[in-house]
């Protein structure tokens, strides 16, 4: 029961931790490496500002608007010219950059933040959960995940600017003819991308803490997460998160946790040999 | 309503539409003539937004739209249907209809009217797009532009691919906009005897120019395109 639950509140981190990633590769053919350093620089935000003994708001909303706002600026500049490009061409480019990025970012953290990391601090005892003892932090953490994600599907799912962007990820000149201005698009989903890795930094300073050089690990998980679910599939993602949570959980305690990430894309690997469009997707 | 005025578009360093001038009328139907890699489609796509022309003007209800993005020469009120319909293949039939109306919300009325002119889309409301078959798919991609309540509607070979029955379906439903809702429309088709039937007024186009135009009776009696598009010698 132990590593259900352990493995649901990690699985809950990294279904919200790869939407972000999943939803802007289906969007815009960007596959954004550095979405873990964005998480990263969120927690340094939230971890200064909570040092400098401000109120948990601010440093919540500091460290959400900072997730936020770096990925405007990544959408408004360096991702300019990669949204000129077009299929396979327009996948690489965006490598290449995000990938740039999340090296600038992580010497930028390291130079600057070397010590600095984010930890949420919750008073209280741990609660009995069927039997197992929760943290408060985790119990949280995972109530804001499940909100945040099931919000997400439903804003996807039942509203006219979600149905927009389902179009666009189906059909980008379609979508076009519809009516839907793409570059606009775009930009509110990478916003929205930037303030979920801020919600995700934050719920992991809940649970543990985030670290400046934590970024690249982030970005991996989040990667294997977005394999298993499908590209661009952000219900998949939901799914894969919580499955390979419990997978996580289980190979740390029976193997080792040195072994589990190995585990994770030994997973990853065989969804793309037996489930290319991921677990929810049909099998071709 | 429409002018296209000595328009080029090239695609890389090829040129494909070399200077072409067309007019559309309010209300009338233009057939758009000529054979594959003709320059059509380039042309089309050019005036809806989806291609950068070189050079020339689209003027569309007194405007300049040349320089305009897609999405805002779609909400403008002129629709295009492409050759690929470019449908959402996981949405339903009803989501993609809906999004035809975008950004506005689609009107119960208006999404009455077009499952009223194509029956099929009615029964078929909660299927996903991409499972349907091709008359199907061609139905629901003018069906989807329609949402709009566009004035103008462009359509790119909806006959292509299509069975004979399915082709009389789409081109009844085409008729029924042109005469019942005064629909503006200009049509580009191979299938030249249908789309003259449809249209009052005609232009054919070879190699990236318009070599021929007139009413569509007059084309129809014109040797050349008895030659070449009607299979008279």
């Amino acid at each position: 029961m132990t590593f259900l639950l352990d493995g649901i509140v990690f699985g809950l981190q990294l279904s919200l931790v790869a939407v972000g990633l999943t939803l802007i590769y289906g969007l815009g053919g960007v596959l954004n490496l550095a979405h873990g350093q964005l998480a990263v620089v969120a927690a340094m935000v939230g971890a200064v500002l909570l040092a400098a003994e401000l109120p948990m708001v601010v440093a919540v909303a500091g460290a959400l608007a900072a997730g936020g706002a770096l990925a405007w600026l990544l959408d408004a500049t360096l991702l300019r010219p990669v949204y000129r490009l077009a299929g396979e061409r327009r996948v690489l480019l965006s490598l290449l950059v995000t990938l740039g990025v999340a090296f600038l970012l992580d010497g930028i953290l390291i130079t600057t933040q070397p010590f600095t990391a984010l930890t949420v601090p919750v008073a209280g005892p741990a609660i009995d959960v069927v039997g197992v003892s929760m943290r408060r932090g985790s119990l949280i953490a995972s109530g804001v995940a499940v909100v945040a994600l099931v919000g997400l599907i439903v804003f996807l799912r039942w509203t006219r600017f979600g149905r927009a962007v389902r179009s666009m990820v189906q059909d980008e000149e379609g979508a076009a003819l519809c009516g839907v201005d793409l570059s606009r698009t775009r930009t509110v989903v990478f916003v929205l991308s930037g303030l979920l890795a801020g919600l995700f930094a934050l719920t992991q300073g809940l649970i543990s803490s985030v670290g400046a050089t934590d970024g690249l690990d982030i970005t991996i998980l989040a990667l294997i997460v977005t394999v298993v679910g499908g590209l661009g599939r952000v219900s998949g993602a939901v799914v894969a998160g919580l499955l390979l949570g419990i997978v996580h959980a289980l190979a740390s305690f029976y193997i080792g946790a040195f072994v589990t990430i190995v585990i994770l894309l030994v997973v990853a690997m065989l969804t793309i040999v037996v489930r290319p469009a991921g677990i929810l997707g049909k099998v071709s | 309503m429409l002018r296209v005025d000595e328009l080029h578009v090239a695609y890389g360093d090829t040129a494909v539409v070399h200077g072409v001038s067309i007019r559309v009328e309010v209300g009338a139907a233009v057939a758009l003539i000529g054979s594959n890699g003709a320059g059509k489609s380039t042309l089309l796509r050019a005036v809806c937004g989806l291609s950068r022309a070189t050079r020339g003007d689209v003027v569309f209800d007194g405007r300049s739209i040349v320089t305009d993005p897609a999405f805002r020469i779609a909400r403008a009120g002129l629709a295009y249907v492409p050759a690929e319909r470019r449908l959402f293949p996981g949405m339903t039939v009803r989501d993609n209809l809906a999004m035809g109306a975008y950004p506005r919300k689609p009107g119960e009325g208006r999404l009455d009217e077009v499952l009223t002119l194509f029956p099929r889309l009615r029964e078929r409301r909660r299927q996903a797009a991409g499972t349907m078959s091709g008359g199907e798919q061609q139905m629901l991609a003018i069906g989807r532009a329609l949402m709009a309540q566009p004035r103008l509607l462009l359509l790119d070979e909806p006959s292509t691919g299509l069975a004979p029955v399915l082709v009389d379906e789409v081109y009844g439903a085409l008729r029924v906009l042109c005469d019942d809702q005064d629909l503006t429309i200009v049509v580009a088709e191979q299938q030249v005897p249908r789309v003259l039937d449809l249209a009052d007024h005609g232009y054919v186009m070879e190699l990236g120019r318009i070599c021929l135009q007139g009413t569509a009776a007059e084309l129809r009696d014109h040797p050349e395109v008895q030659r070449a598009y009607l299979g008279m010698a």
